[in-house]
């Protein structure tokens, strides 16, 4: 990972606000359907990203907040489309990450309870699904998922070890099994490191960090599982301000 | 029954210029275009606003499913390539699929919207790899808004209607939907493809609805004459060139 000083991510900050502001100054004169909603998940979850890693945590759960609601107005909008499964994702891997007591909840059964319509591409709707019967307890339906992420025909070869990767992370969790978790989640931040961070740009803030592995990370410790104990919590992707309170 | 649809399109395109039936003369002399393409073309068309005789072929400006579809057809679809896609002397069949795709989106579609009178972008770096965001950003001098390009050079769809399914994921997103161009704009900027100006500005297009979507298809298939499938129109587009070379690259 490069490094990147507090300046350049205050500075990264100061834009994606300004992009936030510029577009809510314009916001009651754009038409519903037209309302840029993923814009605006998409920079709160970058300064989520950004607070995180200069250590504010009490900032970046304001934000992951923010991205939660706006990813949620967003997946209204996209409802039986294309894009839907990824946005449905996004709004729950934003509400584990604010932290926010209940949110998570609160997103995990609007999914669960409407289902996700459309179904491709299939990796984010079992993730989403998966995620959601996670959080909710619903551990035979977390068992099915994983099973079918994990024998998941990878679509690209750079996704070979990230569907067993995941399939394998909501398994564990519910086997309470910190080794093998551990195995999966190397998975999931090997394919962060060698696919993701080349393909994204190393300063992106879905490069600077893998949310997979971080959604699982605190899952697994609302579980109670010791995740302090596990070696991926030293990797550079894995950003230690959001697990301080947490551990 | 056979004879009815093809006589109405040869109409149509009687109509459509005043040396219509020399151009229509000019279908029925062409392998490419023979009654069953001229006829799916119609079949699948909501009108035919005119038809052009150019130096190297045809082209049928229609409207299909609220798109404005301009399908051009090739004479000589290799020389186009060499002569119009900078390919020169080189051999069609070394052509990489990296490199057919850059015909259309460094030379081909630059040029068609140079034809329409469309004006290059202060702030797009046309030169830097593109392979992440959208490929041409052009501003329509007269109504004043940017025109979002995509470009592809395709083998599939021989004797079919183009569709949605020619446009990959990117991010795991439709390419051109809503979410991918808001994501492409964000990497464009992140890789210094697009100025933070140029974001803004774009940005600001899109919600004002100050943006137009093209797509452009190089179609190297032996059978052409058609047109667009209802899929592209969900996805807002509002121009498709298809450009129908022949089936000229093995």
């Amino acid at each position: 990972m490069s490094e990147i000083n507090s300046g350049e991510l205050n500075s990264k900050i100061e834009r994606q606000k300004d992009k936030i502001n510029s577009t809510l100054e314009r916001w009651d004169s754009i038409p519903e359907e037209q309302k840029p909603y993923f814009r605006l998940a998409r920079s709160a979850r970058s300064i989520g990203v950004y607070f995180i890693l200069l250590g504010n945590q009490k900032e970046s759960d304001k934000w992951f907040t923010k991205a939660t609601a706006w990813f949620r107005d967003n997946r209204e909008k996209v409802r039986n489309e294309h894009n839907e499964p990824q946005i449905a994702m996004w709004s729950l891997v934003m509400a584990v990450l604010s932290t926010k007591d209940g949110l998570a909840k609160e997103v995990a059964v609007e999914i669960v309870e409407e289902g996700i319509k459309h179904t491709s591409p299939t990796y984010f709707t079992y993730f989403a699904e998966g995620l959601a019967h996670l959080i909710l307890g619903n551990d035979d339906a977390v068992n099915e998922i994983g099973d079918s992420l994990t024998t998941l025909e990878p679509d690209a070869p750079e996704n070979l070890d990230f569907y067993p990767g995941l399939g394998d992370a909501h398994k564990s969790i519910v086997a309470e099994d910190l080794d093998a978790l551990e195995t999966a989640l190397e998975r999931v931040l090997s394919w962060h490191s060698n696919e993701m961070v080349p393909m994204l740009g190393e300063l992106s803030d879905d490069a600077l960090v893998c949310f997979p592995a971080i959604v699982f990370l605190l899952l697994a410790h609302k579980r109670g599982l010791e995740i302090r104990k596990l070696d991926v919590l030293d990797s550079e992707y894995i950003p230690e301000a959001l697990f301080n309170r947490a551990l | 029954m056979d004879g009815e649809p093809r006589n109405a399109a040869l109409r149509l395109l009687a109509d459509a210029e005043s040396d219509g039936v020399e151009i229509v003369s000019y279908f029925e002399r062409s392998a490419d275009l023979d009654s069953s393409n001229l006829r799916t073309l119609v079949r699948n068309t909501d009108t035919i606003d005119g038809v052009e005789r150019t130096d190297g072929g045809l082209t049928v400006e229609t409207e299909a499913h609220n798109i404005d579809v301009d399908t051009a057809f090739k004479r000589d679809g290799e020389q186009y390539l060499r002569d119009e896609g900078g390919v020169g002397n080189r051999d069609l069949a070394d052509l990489s699929n990296q490199e057919r795709g850059d015909i259309v989106e460094d030379e081909i579609a630059p040029m068609l919207m140079e034809e329409r009178g469309y004006e290059t972008v202060a702030g797009f770096d046309k030169e830097a790899s593109n392979e992440i965001g959208i490929d041409y950003i052009a501003r329509d001098p007269e109504t004043d808004q940017y025109v979002l390009v995509e470009a592809k050079f395709t083998s599939q769809f021989d004797g079919q209607n183009i569709g949605s399914g020619i446009l990959d994921e990117g991010y795991g997103f439709k390419q051109m939907s809503g979410e991918w161009l808001e994501e492409a704009i964000e990497r464009m900027e992140e890789k210094n493809i697009i100025t933070p100006a140029l974001t803004d500005e774009l940005q600001a297009a899109i919600d004002t609805g100050q943006t137009q979507k093209s797509l452009v298809v190089v179609k190297n298939t032996e059978k052409g004459g058609r047109t667009i499938r209802p899929s592209l129109e969900e996805l807002e587009f509002d121009n498709v060139d298809i450009i129908q070379i022949g089936e000229v690259v093995q």
